[in-house]
């Protein structure tokens, strides 16, 4: 294969990851928009972060730019269906199967049997103390979230987002182990 | 008269010029007047009031045109960017949100472990 066809693959496989180097945005999933009701999604690379940093010139959105300005990439693909069943856990394992050890830790991972309601939590794991990354998987019958948050986020960070971030400052620090549940 | 006299009256006698003589001088003011002549190849610009206007309304219009050019990209970008502000923002409040609903459900399984443990 000469150059130009090694650069053309090359490009077509950065083009078409359209997720961050490590986690790939499975075909099928935007597959589901077709089907959804309502559909969120934001794709935002470094360069487009840095951009948007610049234009968080208010005081409300301090904390927030100061996050923005570190991080290399937000993904976010959010789905809600009228009905129950629209999606497959064929969909969310695509997705799920490429958060494993030693790069991925599964710091939370809530399932709800009695009402097919399903949390996880992955953070992207380094040599450093530093978060490195951040993926939500957030399901529900008529509801699919998935976050990919990629570049570097201490505790504080995780506070700050929206007020409360959600992930409580303990279990952030201290990179909890895994919580697993049945039923509540 | 002496002899002095009279070789002084000789030299500053009346005479009259030669024929043509007026148009020989007249042209030879004009020849010294001229420019020096270009060497071969090379060209004299002579920068007159009609081509200076077109050089300057050229300038203007190449100003125009590349001012009128950063303001259109500076638009483009700021467009760009609060785009992109309000996707960072949606993003961010998505992420949150599902993080409280992951937060709120283990919460509440420690909250049933824990009666759990009580009963027994």
């Amino acid at each position: 294969m000469n150059r130009i066809g090694i650069l053309f693959v090359l490009t077509v496989t950065m083009v078409a990851g359209g997720w961050a180097q490590e986690l790939k945005m499975p075909v099928d999933l935007d597959k589901l928009a077709a089907k959804a009701s309502e559909t969120t999604e934001v794709t935002l690379n470094g360069h487009m972060l840095q951009l948007a940093a610049k234009f968080m010139n208010d005081e409300d959105d301090r904390e927030a730019r100061e996050l923005v300005k570190k991080l290399k990439g937000i993904y976010v693909r959010s789905f809600e269906f009228d009905g129950a069943g629209e999606y497959s856990e064929a969909d969310v394992e695509a997705v799920r199967s490429q958060l494993k050890p030693p790069l991925w830790e599964k710091v939370v991972g809530v399932r709800s049997k009695r009402d097919g309601e399903n949390a996880e939590v992955y953070f992207k794991t380094d040599n450093s103390d530093v978060i490195a990354g951040l993926v939500v998987i957030a399901a529900d019958p008529k509801e699919l979230t998935i976050v990919h948050i990629d570049g570097p986020l201490d505790p504080s960070d995780l506070e700050k987002i929206g007020g409360d971030f959600g992930v409580p400052r303990i279990e952030a620090q201290a990179k909890p182990k895994p919580v697993k549940a049945g039923a509540r | 008269m002496n002899d002095v006299e009279r070789q002084l009256k000789h030299a500053l006698r009346r005479c009259d010029p030669p024929a043509n003589f007026a148009n020989r001088v007249l042209a030879r003011v004009a020849a010294e007047n001229e420019e020096p002549a270009l060497r071969p190849g090379t060209h004299r610009f002579r920068l007159s009031w009609p081509s200076l206007r077109w050089a300057v309304a050229a300038i203007v219009l190449l100003i125009v045109t590349v001012m009128g050019y950063r303001i259109h990209e500076r638009r483009v970008e700021e467009a760009q960017a609060l785009a992109a502000k309000r996707q960072v923002m949606i993003a961010l409040r998505i992420t949150g949100a599902k993080l409280r609903i992951a937060k709120q459900r283990v919460r509440a399984v420690e909250e049933g472990q824990e009666k759990t443990g009580k009963t027994l």
